[in-house]
Formats: C-alpha cells, sequence, structure tokens
C-alpha cells in the first residue's frame, strides 16, 4: 500500500499537549517532532487534528496557529479529498478523519523528513562552494605542491562525495514513482513534493555537487599525477647522483694515477 | 547523370499525412518531390487548438494530451516533440466524481463502494497488471512483434471481462475508462479495454501536453517541410496508369484535375477514406476488405466552456477527472495550462453512445447539460458562464484499432502488395488510436517507401 | 672556531709538544672542532632562509641563480684572496673554509630545487664514498706533515678541491646540504605566521641528531673497519666524524635556534640574555667579517715578527706562546669583537658582507 515510509530517521517524538481541553472528544493536540539524524536543532511543530467533520471548517484556525508563531510567510496549503495540511518548515498541521489519520500522519512526517534533509544538503553546498574559484586551477594542474594543500582537497573531495551519497540516498524518496490505484497517503507525499518543488531542488542540488565533484576528481588525479611524478623526480635524480658518484671515482682515479 | 526525383502523393493532412512527410525527407536519399492534399483549410487533423473569440484564451479542441512512453522504452513521438524544441508539461489526473463524491484515493473508494466492492476492484487491478506488464502494454502500441499467425482467433470483447463484476465495480471501472475508450466495453476486445484501465497508472505511462498548444507540433512539422501542402484540395480519386504510376484526381472550380504519383499515401481515418473511389477493381475489392476490417468507429463530443474564473479549484485538484455524467466522461481543467489565466475553462470529454446521442443536440443545450453535469456550484457555473464552444468528432477514432484479428504490418498498411505495392495506407487505426500509433504507422509506410525508391533507383543505374 | 685557530696556529706545538690542549687527539678538540661542521651546515640553514626571502619579495628564479652564482664566486675569490693575503701564496689552493662555502653556495643553487628524498639519497652517497674516494687519492700523501701539503699541478689542485683539500668537496658538502634541509623544518615562510617549532619537527630533529651520533659511536668501536670509516678523524673526515659532526651539529643547531631565535619575541627578557643574544645577532651577521678578521689579527703580526726576527714568516708558527696565553687572546679578541661589530654597524662601516651584498645582489 503506502511506500511513504519514514526512512531511517529517528523521531523523537516529545508530546506538548498545547489545547489538550478544547477538543478532547475528536482529538486534537501539538505535538513537536525531532529529527536528530539530520541536526539537532531540526524540530517541527505538529499540529494534530482528528476529526470527522470538514477539514475545510478547521483552515482557519490552523493558519492562526501558524501565523501566531510568525515563522514563515507563505506555507503550503493542501486540501484533498478531505484531508487538509498545512505546512511550513516550522509548524505543521493535519485535519483529517479518524480512520485516514495515521496513514495521512505518516505521509506527512515522511515529506518533512525528506524535505529536511534536502534542505541540509542545501545548506551545506556554499561551504562546498567556498573554495571552488581557489581551487580550479589545481584541476588543470597540482600548482601547491606541499601536503596541506593536497590534504585540503581531498577533505573537500571527501565533503563533496559525502553531500552526493547523502542525495542519491535520498533521491528514491523524492522520485517516488505515483501510486496506482492512488492512496491517499500517497497523494498527499505527492503533491507535497510537487508543491515544495523538491525534485527541481534535488536536481539544482545534484548539478551543484556534479560541478563540486568533478573539479575535485580532476584535481586528485592531478594530485596523484604530480605525487607519481614526484616518485619519478626522485628516482631520476638518485640515478642522476649514482652516475655522478661513478664520475667522480673514476676522476679522481684517474687524477691520483696522472698525479702518480 | 541527373537522379529523377520521386513523386510522392499524401491524402490527408492531419499528423499521419505530416509525419510521413517528415519521414520520408529524413529518410530519403533519392530525391523527392512530396505533395500533401487536405480537404480542409487548415493542418492538424485530430490536433486542433482553438481560441475563444471573448479573450483570446487557448483550449485544445481535438487531442488533449500526448502519451509518454518514456518510462519504459524509446517514444519517437516524445523525442520528435523535444527535437523540435517544444515545451511540455505533465498532465494528470486520480479522481472519479460518483454521485456527487470525489472520490481520488482507494480510501475514498472504501467509502464509497464499501468494503466488498473495494476488494474486487483492487482484485481486476491486480489481474489487469499481471495480465499485461508494462513491456506488454509498451509493445503493443509498437509495430515490432505483431503478426498475422500470432492472433488466429478473434479476442473476446471487454464487456465479458466485467461481466463477473459487481454493479459498483463495474460501473466504476466503465466511468473510469468510458472517454478513453470512446465506445461502449461490448464494443471492444478485452486487451483494448485493459489497456484503457492501465493507461491511468502511470507505471505504464504518463500524459503531457505542449506548452501553448498541442498544434505547435502541426506548426513544427509544416515549417520544416519542404513538401507542397495543398488545402482545400480534396482527393476523389485514385487510379493506376499505364505507366505504373497512381493517378490523383480531385475537383477544382475549372473542373477535375489529376497528376501522377510513383507512390500514394492515404493518411486518412476510415470515414473520409471511404469516400474516395477506386475505379480499378481490384484496388476497389483490396480498399473494401482494408475498410471493413477496420471500421469500428468511435465518437467523441467537445464542450468547452469558459467561465469568468476557475471556481472548481477546491474539489478539481488535477488536470482532469472523471465525471460519472454522460455514462462516464473525463473533464478537463483547460485552464490548468495556462497557469496565469484569470478565466476558467472546463472542457467535457464525451465518448462512444453518449457522444453520438449527445452530438444531435444543439450547441445551446449541450453547454446547458455540461453544466447540470457539474458535481458541485452550478448555480455559481451558470453565474460565471462567458462562452461555450462545441466540436464533434463522430467516427473520428477506431474502437478497435487494427481490428478484432490483427494483421501483419504489411498487410495493414498495403492494402494489396501485389498490384499496388506502392499504395500505402497511414493511420491511428491501424495500432492504438493515438498520435503514438499515427507516429508508428507513418515511420513504417516511410520506410516502405525509401526502400522502393532505393530499389528503384539501383535499378535505373 | 677563533679559539681553535688561535691556539692552533699560536701554541699548538708551542714546546714541542703534541701532546695536551693544543692536540688534535684531545678531549677539548670535540666542542670546538665542531666550529667548522656548524659553520658549513649553517651555510646552507641561511642559504635556504635566504632564498624564502628572495621568493617573498618576488624574485624569480633566475635572478636567485645569478645572484647566488655571484655570492659563491666573491667568497671563492675571498677565499683565493684570503689564502693569499693572510696565509701564503703557496696556500692559495689549499681549498680552505672559504673557497668550499663559495663552491657549496654553487652547489646549492644547482641543488636547490631537487628532491629533499634524492638530496639525502645523495648525502648518504656522500657519505660512503668519502673513504673509497680518500683511500683511491691517497689522502695521508697529502698531510703528511699534519697540514695540507701539495705540488702546484692540476691534478693535485683538482684531487686537493674534491677529496684532500683542508675542506675538500667530498665529503664536506654534506655539512651545507643538511643545513639547507634542515632550514625548513625550523623555519616558517615570511608569509605565515611563525610558529616555531612543532613538536613533531622536534622529534625528528631529535631522533636525526641522536640518529647520527649513536651511529658514529658505534663505528668506531668497530675498529676492525678502516681507519678512514671508524676513527673519528677531522682531516681527513672519516665517516664516524662526519655522522657525529652532523648528529651534535644538527643538536646544537636546533638547542640554540630554540634558545636564542625563539625568544627574540619575548618581552620578558632579562639583560643578561639580551646581552647574550646582541652577541649572537652581531657574531652571525658578521662572520664572514670575524672569520677575516681574526685571521689577520693574530697571523699578520705573527708572520711580520717572523720576517723581523728569524727572517721567515713562519718561523714561529705553531709555537709563539703557550696554549694559556692564546687562548685568552681569543677570549679577548670575541669580547672586543662585539662592540667593534655594534660600532660598525652604528656607523654604517662597509664589511666584507655588505661588499658580497653589493657585488651579489
Amino acid at each position: 500500500m503506502s511506500t511513504n515510509t519514514p526512512h531511517g530517521s529517528e523521531e523523537n517524538m516529545s508530546e506538548r499537549d498545547a489545547d489538550v481541553a478544547r477538543n478532547t472528544a475528536h482529538g486534537k493536540h501539538v505535538a513537536e517532532v525531532r529529527f536528530p539524524s539530520i541536526s539537532e536543532t531540526q524540530v517541527i511543530e505538529f499540529l494534530k487534528i482528528s476529526t470527522e467533520e470538514p477539514s475545510e471548517s478547521y483552515l482557519n484556525e490552523c493558519l492562526d496557529w501558524i501565523k501566531a508563531s510568525q515563522s514563515y510567510d507563505r506555507p503550503i496549503i493542501l486540501e484533498l479529498y478531505g484531508t487538509l495540511v498545512i505546512w511550513t518548515p516550522t509548524q505543521m498541521a493535519l485535519v483529517t478523519a479518524p480512520r485516514h489519520f495515521k496513514k495521512a500522519e505518516h505521509a506527512v512526517l515522511d515529506f518533512t523528513t525528506t524535505a529536511f534533509e534536502l534542505g541540509a544538503i542545501e545548506q551545506a553546498l556554499p561551504s562546498a562552494w567556498e573554495h571552488y574559484e581557489n581551487d580550479i586551477p589545481n584541476g588543470f594542474s597540482f600548482y601547491n605542491p606541499d601536503r596541506e594543500s593536497a590534504a585540503a582537497l581531498a577533505h573537500r573531495y571527501k565533503q563533496a562525495m559525502s553531500l552526493a551519497g547523502r542525495l542519491s540516498r535520498l533521491s528514491p524518496h523524492i522520485h517516488l514513482a505515483p501510486e496506482h490505484p492512488p492512496t491517499l497517503a500517497g497523494q498527499l507525499g505527492e503533491r507535497l513534493r510537487d508543491r515544495s518543488r523538491l525534485v527541481d531542488r534535488e536536481e539544482f542540488a545534484s548539478e551543484q555537487i556534479d560541478t563540486i565533484i568533478r573539479l575535485y576528481e580532476t584535481a586528485g588525479q592531478r594530485v596523484s599525477e604530480h605525487g607519481l611524478a614526484q616518485r619519478e623526480y626522485v628516482l631520476i635524480w638518485m640515478i642522476v647522483f649514482l652516475l655522478a658518484a661513478e664520475i667522480i671515482l673514476l676522476l679522481v682515479d684517474l687524477l691520483s694515477t696522472a698525479g702518480n | 547523370m541527373n537522379t529523377p526525383r520521386w513523386n510522392i502523393g499524401i491524402i490527408g493532412g492531419g499528423p499521419g499525412g505530416l509525419f510521413t512527410a517528415h519521414r520520408l525527407e529524413q529518410l530519403c536519399s533519392t530525391p523527392l518531390n512530396i505533395s500533401i492534399f487536405e480537404s480542409s483549410n487548415r493542418l492538424g487533423g485530430k490536433l486542433l487548438t482553438e481560441q475563444f473569440s471573448a479573450n483570446g484564451l487557448q483550449y485544445e479542441a481535438g487531442a488533449a494530451e500526448f502519451y509518454d512512453y518514456s518510462l519504459i522504452d524509446e517514444d519517437p513521438l516524445r523525442e520528435l516533440i523535444e527535437h523540435f524544441g517544444l515545451q511540455t508539461q505533465s498532465m494528470g489526473g486520480t479522481a472519479v466524481v460518483q454521485e456527487k463524491r470525489v472520490l481520488g484515493t482507494i480510501e475514498g473508494l472504501h467509502d464509497s463502494l464499501g468494503e466488498a466492492s473495494l476488494r474486487e476492484f483492487i482484485r481486476f487491478n491486480d489481474r489487469a497488471k499481471t495480465e499485461v506488464s508494462p513491456r506488454q502494454f509498451y509493445d503493443s502500441t509498437s509495430t515490432s512483434h505483431i503478426n498475422a499467425g500470432h492472433t488466429s482467433r478473434q479476442e473476446e470483447r471487454f464487456s465479458t471481462s466485467l461481466h463477473y463484476l459487481s454493479h459498483k465495480t463495474k460501473n466504476y471501472i466503465q466511468q473510469h475508462i468510458h472517454s478513453d475508450l470512446a465506445a461502449e466495453p461490448s464494443q471492444t476486445s478485452h486487451r483494448y479495454g485493459l489497456d484503457n484501465y492501465l493507461m491511468n497508472d502511470p507505471a505504464y505511462m504518463q500524459l503531457y501536453s505542449i506548452t501553448g498548444g498541442n498544434d505547435l507540433l502541426i506548426h513544427a512539422l509544416a515549417c520544416r517541410l519542404s513538401a507542397n501542402i495543398r488545402l482545400n484540395t480534396k482527393i476523389t480519386t485514385v487510379r493506376k496508369n499505364a505507366q505504373n504510376t497512381l493517378e490523383l484526381s480531385w475537383e477544382t472550380k475549372n473542373g477535375c484535375q489529376s497528376e501522377d504519383f510513383d507512390a500514394v499515401v492515404m493518411a486518412l481515418p476510415i470515414e473520409p477514406l471511404k469516400k474516395i473511389v477506386f475505379p480499378d477493381r481490384k484496388l476497389e475489392t483490396a480498399m473494401r476488405n482494408h475498410i471493413m476490417h477496420h471500421d469500428h468507429p468511435a465518437d467523441y463530443l467537445r464542450i468547452t466552456i469558459l467561465f469568468e474564473k476557475p471556481f472548481w479549484k477546491s474539489w478539481l485538484h488535477d488536470s482532469y477527472c472523471m465525471l460519472d455524467a454522460f455514462d462516464g466522461c473525463c473533464l478537463y481543467d483547460e485552464s490548468s495550462r495556462i497557469p496565469e489565466a484569470r478565466h476558467g475553462v472546463l472542457g467535457w470529454l464525451l465518448g462512444g453512445t453518449a457522444a453520438k446521442k449527445m452530438a444531435k443536440h444543439s450547441d445551446e443545450e449541450l453547454t446547458s447539460a455540461a453544466i447540470n453535469s457539474l458535481p458541485f456550484q452550478n448555480d455559481k457555473a451558470r453565474k460565471l458562464f462567458r462562452q461555450a464552444k462545441i466540436h464533434r468528432w463522430l467516427g473520428a477514432v477506431s474502437a478497435q484499432p487494427g481490428g478484432f484479428q490483427q494483421r501483419s504490418l504489411d498487410t495493414k498498411h498495403c492494402p494489396d502488395t501485389d498490384t499496388y505495392p506502392h499504395l500505402l495506407v497511414v493511420g491511428d487505426y491501424l495500432f492504438d488510436s493515438t498520435l503514438n500509433g499515427v507516429l508508428d504507422s507513418a515511420e513504417y509506410a516511410a520506410g516502405w517507401i525509401t526502400t522502393m525508391a532505393a530499389d528503384h533507383e539501383l535499378g535505373q543505374k | 672556531m677563533v679559539l681553535v685557530h688561535f691556539v692552533e696556529n699560536l701554541s699548538s706545538h708551542y714546546g714541542q709538544s703534541s701532546a695536551g690542549p693544543a692536540s688534535r687527539e684531545h678531549l677539548w678538540w670535540l666542542p670546538v672542532g665542531l666550529a667548522a661542521p656548524l659553520f658549513t651546515m649553517l651555510a646552507g640553514v641561511s642559504y635556504q632562509a635566504w632564498l624564502t626571502v628572495q621568493r617573498d619579495h618576488g624574485f624569480d628564479d633566475c635572478t636567485i641563480s645569478k645572484r647566488t652564482v655571484r655570492r659563491g664566486l666573491f667568497l671563492i675569490g675571498i677565499g683565493f684572496a684570503f689564502n693569499v693575503f693572510i696565509w701564503l701564496p703557496e696556500d692559495t689552493f689549499n681549498w680552505d673554509v672559504l673557497t668550499f662555502i663559495g663552491s657549496a653556495l654553487i652547489v646549492l643553487n644547482f641543488i636547490r630545487k631537487v628532491p629533499i628524498e634524492a638530496l639525502v639519497f645523495g648525502i648518504i652517497l656522500v657519505v660512503v664514498l668519502s673513504p673509497a674516494l680518500q683511500g683511491i687519492s691517497d689522502y695521508y700523501a697529502y698531510w703528511m706533515n699534519g697540514y695540507f701539503e701539495y705540488d702546484f699541478i692540476l691534478s693535485d689542485v683538482v684531487l686537493g678541491y674534491l677529496v684532500t683539500g683542508y675542506f675538500p668537496i667530498f665529503p664536506w658538502i654534506i655539512f651545507p646540504v643538511t643545513g639547507f634541509i634542515l632550514s625548513p623544518l625550523l623555519f616558517s615562510s615570511a608569509t605565515t605566521p611563525s610558529h616555531g617549532l612543532r613538536s613533531s619537527r622536534m622529534l625528528l630533529l631529535a631522533c636525526l641528531s641522536m640518529g647520527c651520533i649513536v651511529v658514529s659511536l658505534l663505528l668506531q668501536q668497530v675498529t676492525f673497519l678502516p681507519s678512514l670509516i671508524c676513527r673519528r678523524t677531522m682531516f681527513p673526515a672519516s665517516s664516524s666524524y662526519l655522522l657525529g659532526a652532523i648528529g651534535v651539529s644538527t643538536f646544537c643547531l636546533f638547542v640554540l635556534h630554540s634558545i636564542v631565535d625563539q625568544n627574540q619575541d619575548e618581552k620578558n627578557r632579562s639583560p643578561a640574555f639580551e646581552i647574550f643574544a646582541i652577541g649572537f645577532r652581531v657574531v652571525s651577521k658578521h662572520s664572514l667579517s670575524i672569520y677575516l678578521l681574526h685571521h689577520v689579527i693574530h697571523l699578520w703580526p705573527l708572520w711580520l715578527y717572523g720576517l723581523m726576527t728569524a727572517g721567515e714568516p713562519t718561523a714561529h708558527w705553531q709555537k709563539f706562546m703557550p696554549v694559556i696565553f692564546s687562548a685568552i687572546l681569543a677570549l679577548f679578541f670575541c669580547a672586543l669583537v662585539v662592540p667593534a661589530f655594534l660600532i660598525i654597524d652604528k656607523y654604517r662601516v662597509p664589511t666584507i658582507e655588505s661588499a658580497m651584498r653589493w657585488i651579489g645582489d
């Protein structure tokens, strides 16, 4: 059925009942969801309203709740087949019938995890770009033949590859094939991914990472070539010294014979 | 020594004729003179993008979407569109409106149909997918594997496949696919019915349209052709000459005119094909045989209405949904193709018996029926109504493309290979009633002519 | 160096004694005998430091090479002039330390871009080959009387330059090359903040120096090996001497660098340390001038006295006064030379170093 399962993230749901007394008959409360696998500070408030009433009737209440924290200007608002989802990076609200609630919640949390992971990768990109311009010459030839430069290039390559690995692990969750027959969870996930442009953002991030990796791969080749050339160079000089030693020995022998 | 040019006559200025001309110009190394004869005053056939006179807003009056098979294998039509530099946008729609309830998910189905019907539907879905894999679905639309020896018997009708289902489930499935089928389940085969159900699964096929109007494909083709295009020229007769060429005749103000061609391609639907006269008896027999085998007409009726604003966004989220009105029709949100548009455009696509029946009504009656068929906000619709356009496509597609007994590709495209090897037929009705099918057909015909021309050139040398 | 030369030239054969403090076999020669290795090693260290400054100032390789060669040739010229005018004309080609350092500069210019691994290999090669070269050239035949004597023929001159002279290329070239290699470990580039010696580098230097000393001591115990290898002799520079000298010189360099150079910027220094540091700075800056001056001061009076009293300049050489007096004179010279050169610096009096810079740069 639903393939939108939370992928490997440990979510510590710490319950904070913000308004339990208000609508206990239908189940309405605010929970705090953390994503320690992404970041220690990554947390989102989750307003859950499980009700048989039409979800449209809760739209204003949910929007007021989000506006009250002044966290975000343009939330994603999704009203779909009796389910209401309002999503911002710091708060989200879900209103749906009790029989659909668990699957819808699952789908929303799964999307949130994916969005946050992609956001974390996007935030890591500027630091990967930081040294790009300065490192471009090393893609052609290794100009700074010292260990620190090579180590720095290796570190940046590892950084970029790490980002690429994270992005490619995330990619199946972004490019989830649409389900057929469609399920509520599948539809929620698909539309949330659409509205937040996850596919485009993943493509942009991937292109950037590819560009960075290309440079550092090439630079790595140059470093390696330089190392090989250095070793060859050393060997050549050793041979030169050996030959010079031979010549000196012969010369000294010749001179001492001539002297005698 | 100058190589003489080959004269090719193409009857029909729709996608079939234009695709054929385009492929001939690409494939053929022999110099060609191509003439395209179109009876109407425009090119494009079933690809027609129109505008409302009220505000110039575009809508699709003919084929509303293209089928994307690129997930499974090569999609020559998609590649051609991309080759022309045309932008595309995805289309999709999961909802079926039944009894004023929008059923977009299986949860909704469960609430509406009940547990038992839902299980039946799931079983039908699973069986359909077991019977036809995405690869098999793709292959049924390509030219590669079909040959007469494989299909020795007639296929059973799709209605038989649905017979065992409960009324609710059968109803739901029929409404789901009725507008795609453009025919009743009894008029089409089991496999064709399944294909029309499975095309709703994104794993089998996806939909897209061309940004700016689907007929941009026609414009792109036409401006790249060096063919001689003759509009308002209706071919009346096709006969063979003593010189072994084919003579095409047409009526003008000055009387009958004719011209000789080394090869002729008839890229017409079955109905106009019936109206051409073939004086040669053998040819006439062959063509009659061809027509009879493929004559399974299906009807479409398009009702497109311009409103002051798109008031349906709360329940129609996608490019289209299926309505239970008119035995199941497809309701397009045409204005979703143009997100910046202030106005709203809805398009009803009726198919099959309902289309044939409703086509007899006047435009005003059709408009009123369409507005009444909306599950919600009918009053608002009436209030916001601006303009309506009706397009009748009766007999424009085939309910059973390829016939109930599949023939070989050669036989499909050349009704008489012995005596008239240079008279070919191209059409979507030979394959799957889609533009992809007509491109495949055109490809085949162009390849045939190219080979003939090359042989002829070698013979001359 | 000053002490060695004063004692050796004024007192080493005083009272016909070849034993005691004047004897090269005496233990006290061990530390004073380090002057030459340390001096030549410092030539390599300072050349590397000079190269860094040149590069930081943006001079290209060609300019650097020209300057190096000019300085090297200048030193060789001074060396010849020193031999002729301060010693004796017949000592022109005795290949003393100045001609050696000049030659070393030129050699360093050619090898400055050779990888360190290859240079280390070269050093080992020289250490290994030198006994063979000394054997083939019959080194002792040129040192019959305890000092270098040669016939003025091409082969002797060239052999002296290469193997048999006072400071021949083989094996003494290993000292400036070692200094050249060690310099980056001691100093950092002018463009980066000076962090001094890091613990890893300190460890490396300590291991290097201790290793060389240990090997030297071990070689001295292996008496069945030829004397050119196992005996600790400066002339000829045996293998055990070379290794011991490298080890101790490296250690001294490291210690003095840590104590003196690393504390240049410290604010809380005692007055005694200040005087100490000033002394080192002046001596370091004017080492070439001091070298020439101390020879002039103690040799020219000796030659003149010998000429006046016995008609022969070398009449009183090595037997003029007791060791204690020559040592005191040496110390007196050392004490006076610092203020003297401070005054020279103050009044910008031209020195040999400034002349070298004027010609070389």
